[in-house]
């Protein structure tokens, strides 16, 4: 008679489960960082990110329809930005910053194009995306950035100057790009909050209907890939990377033959013990999107600075 | 005897069953790790930094075309300004001149040199631009302004461009100099170099001096 340390024969020890999980828990973590890098710029609010609070909401509102029109009509990305401090720093080098930090315009054409206003340092500064730098030239953003903006700023209209600017950057660059048919500007971030909580739905779920339909391994399997597809897919932000991440884990688990929880006691604990926790969180993350994200475009230096 | 040697094949084979399988996801692990160990990132980074390069090349090119319609544009308002046009003119010409390719970003000395050259174009736009604040007919001429504003915007390109060549570079370096990159270099790689780097040119950090004349 001789006794063993396994749990039940072909299974494999359950800490190794618990290694795989954290290891790729890790690796998920591992990306997390890019997510939270600049904690000094602001966050990409909306169309128009007034944080020095130069426009009154009505305006502002109707700014960012118009923002939000051209963007129909073109796939082009404006950005009004308004900041109270550069933090010492030069403003081509803070708006340049920005723009890659918000990934204003579409990956495939580069089309952004970022009003950057630093009221206190009195500094204005247009930055153009790659792809529209043969529409908006320097030339044709320093003579906006005089003829529009700084008269109207030397009044102390900043909301005019703001208007007039970016009536002038649409005049530039209309009908530089079109967007391919049925391209949506507020789909990406709505898309996944619906998304969420249906996959904690699913990651509860299906190892539960495993279980009843006999698959116990698979079910043991099922939860921490559910965990960390779900997990991933926070961090990464889409769909395709978390369910990578769960097949992955859920193969790998399945090759080790390590599962979790295959005893009958402690499926009670788990179940109870991991639904309040992540709720909360994962409402919270995925309800301030605002429905605008920025497309991936890159950013060259381009634009024109001026100050009053 | 019989029932003895039953009971310890029972027993091994029992035993026997996990045992290849956790040897199998041994080396399923180890493979995947082995693969993820960045066997193609140097010959990735070498390209991604050769491309920076090239992005930096083209600012710089960039700039020099900029300068013969900034020469004429002054010209017409300030041809007395004569010192300060020729050699504007001249280090445009001695930038132009120079051999560029890839190769360069691993000798130290051709790196230096075109580093000189175009720190040396740089200087003498400032010094042409401090001359223009005497004359406030060019200052407020459209034409002037709008060479000025791409003559900044240019500016601010390259030091963007230089700024990402640097962040590559660093990359690419860093990679040949850590480890599993170190290994991987030695046993393929052995041709491949460290790259150079920017370094603040003394010319840049020189004041021009003002000299409106009597």
């Amino acid at each position: 008679m001789t006794l063993s340390l396994q749990a039940a024969p072909g299974t494999g020890p359950r800490w190794l489960a618990w290694i795989v999980c954290l290891l790729a828990a890790l690796i998920g973590a591992g990306v997390a960082p890019q997510a939270f890098a600049q904690d000094t710029l602001p966050a990409l609010s909306g169309r128009v990110v007034d944080t020095a609070e130069l426009i009154d909401p009505g305006r502002e509102a109707a700014l960012v329809e118009r923002l939000a029109a051209h963007e129909r009509a073109s796939s082009d990305q404006i950005v009004v930005a308004t900041v109270v401090s550069l933090g010492g720093r030069d403003i081509a080098a803070y708006a340049i910053e920005l723009a890659r930090e918000w990934q204003i315009g579409t990956a495939q054409n580069d089309n952004g194009v970022l009003l950057l206003v630093a009221p206190n340092e009195r500094e204005v500064r247009i930055e153009t995306g790659r792809g529209l730098e043969g529409a908006l030239t320097d030339a044709r953003s320093g003579l906006i950035i005089r003829s529009e903006i700084l008269p109207a700023f030397r009044d102390g209209d900043f909301a005019g100057g703001i208007e007039a600017g970016v009536r002038a950057i649409i005049d530039s660059i209309a009908g530089e790009y079109t967007p391919p048919p049925g391209a949506g500007a507020d789909t990406p971030a709505s898309a996944l909050d619906a998304y969420v909580p249906l996959l904690f739905i699913g990651m509860i779920g299906v190892p539960q209907l495993l279980r009843r339909a006999g698959l116990r391994r698979a079910a043991g399997g099922a939860f921490p890939a559910g965990f960390v597809g779900l997990f991933a897919t926070m961090v990464s932000g889409t769909l395709w990377i978390g369910l990578a991440a769960a097949i992955g884990v859920f193969t790998l688990l399945m090759v080790t033959g390590a599962t979790v929880g295959s005893g009958g006691a402690s499926r009670a604990r788990r179940g109870g013990g991991f639904i309040g926790v992540p709720g909360g969180g994962f409402g919270g993350g995925f309800g301030g999107g605002g429905g605008f994200s920025g497309g991936g475009g890159g950013f060259g230096g381009g634009g024109a600075s001026g100050s009053w | 005897m019989r029932a003895m040697s039953e009971r310890i094949t029972r027993a091994s084979r029992a035993s026997a069953t996990p045992r290849p399988r956790s040897a199998w996801a041994a080396l399923v692990l180890c493979s995947v790790l082995l693969g993820g160990c960045g066997i193609n990132n140097i010959p990735t980074y070498d390209e991604a930094a050769n491309a920076s390069w090239s992005e930096v090349q083209n600012q710089y090119q960039r700039r020099a075309d900029l300068v013969p319609n900034l020469v004429e544009t002054v010209k017409g308002f300030a041809a007395q300004e004569r010192e300060v046009l020729t050699e504007v003119t001249e280090a445009r010409a001695r930038v132009s001149q120079m051999n560029v390719s890839p190769d360069m970003l691993s000798d130290p000395a051709a790196f230096e040199q075109f580093q000189q050259a175009q720190g040396e174009l740089g200087s003498a736009l400032s010094r042409l631009l401090v001359t223009v604040e005497a004359y406030p007919d060019l200052k407020s001429n459209q034409n002037f302004l709008a060479l000025q504003d791409q003559l900044e915007g240019t500016e601010n390109r390259i030091a963007v461009a230089r700024g990402d060549y640097v962040e590559a570079v660093r990359r690419y370096n860093t990679e040949l100099r850590t480890i599993p990159g170190r290994w991987w270099a030695a046993f393929m790689y052995s041709e491949m170099e460290p790259k150079q780097n920017f370094q603040a040119d003394a010319a840049d950090t020189a004041n021009p001096t003002v000299d409106f004349g009597s």
